[in-house]
């Protein structure tokens, strides 16, 4: 079953990075997620979001809406806007063993994102433009409906 | 993000940095460090201990202090591994000689982990024993 935590339709300012981490803390308290999955989901959501309205929006105004959702004991974040279709799991991982010059350009905030969650995964549907999905499985200790 | 400013000698600067740094506000620390080597701070420590969030937009900023540390301008800090890949910083290149971290939390240091910039770096595991490398 799908519950749905939170559902916030921000406009595209970077100062609104701190709210959705906010939220994303509460709901993890309240559902006995560890501090370090808490850390982990703030950090995709922070790149995620901070790269729809950089890259995505390219500074212009457009919606982005955050949901938090408990699916079982896996928490999965969606991140959904109408920025130009872009679906950023297709970037390639760099290779970290590369000198840093000689590395691809840009995917830096996408990287950590995918790095931090145990899958992303993208979306279009008649609504959003964009819709990813980042989820953490196995975090949730306390079931709350 | 909050961040304090403290001149040890007139050499050696500590700035502490508290609260969360990512893409709304990682210019403001680039600014400070930016103003205190343009006032003659050679060497700086980052005090990271109340740091308690730092996303990408928060590597780039390291990055970018380490090169004014080495008397060069930061990238443009608008593309993440564009703004790191523009100059190259070697590990041999002497970047940790006037730059250096202190009380790095765990979370942050995972982060460098995983972008491959942890061996870029000198951390300490307190500003005093930062402070003392400088003063070597």
């Amino acid at each position: 079953m799908n519950v749905v935590h939170s559902l916030i339709v921000y406009n595209t300012e970077l100062k609104n990075l701190g709210q959705i981490r906010k939220e994303i803390e509460r709901i993890g308290s309240e559902l006995g997620v560890d501090e370090g999955d808490v850390y982990d989901l703030s950090l995709a959501a922070t790149e995620v979001v901070t790269n729809t309205i950089e890259h995505g929006y390219h500074g212009a105004q457009g919606p982005i809406e955050v949901e938090i959702s408990q699916q079982g004991s896996d928490i999965v974040l969606y991140v959904r806007d109408n920025a130009p279709p872009f679906d950023p799991t297709t970037l390639e991982d760099p290779d970290l063993n590369l000198p840093l010059e000689k590395r691809p350009l840009g995917g830096m905030g996408v990287y950590l994102a995918k790095k931090v969650v145990d899958d992303m995964r993208y979306s279009q549907s008649d609504r959003w433009a964009n819709e990813l999905a980042l989820v953490k499985k196995s975090i949730i200790r306390l079931q709350k409906s | 993000m909050e961040l304090k400013v403290e001149k040890i000698k007139f050499f050696i600067t500590v700035i502490s940095v508290s609260g969360r740094v990512d893409g709304s506000n990682y210019r403001e620390l680039i600014d400070l460090a930016e103003e205190q080597f343009a006032e003659g701070t050679e060497k700086l420590v980052l005090e990271l201990g109340a740091c308690e969030f730092m996303s990408s937009a928060g590597m780039v900023a390291l990055h970018s202090i380490a090169l004014l540390a080495r008397g060069e301008k930061p990238a443009d800090t608008d593309q993440g591994w564009r703004a790191i890949g523009a100059v190259s910083m070697d590990k041999d290149s002497g970047i940790q000689e006037n730059f250096v971290l202190a009380n790095l939390q765990p979370q942050i240091h995972a982060t460098l982990e995983k972008t491959g910039l942890l061996e870029y770096f000198k951390f300490f595991d307190d500003r005093q024993q930062a402070v003392e490398f400088f003063m070597e």
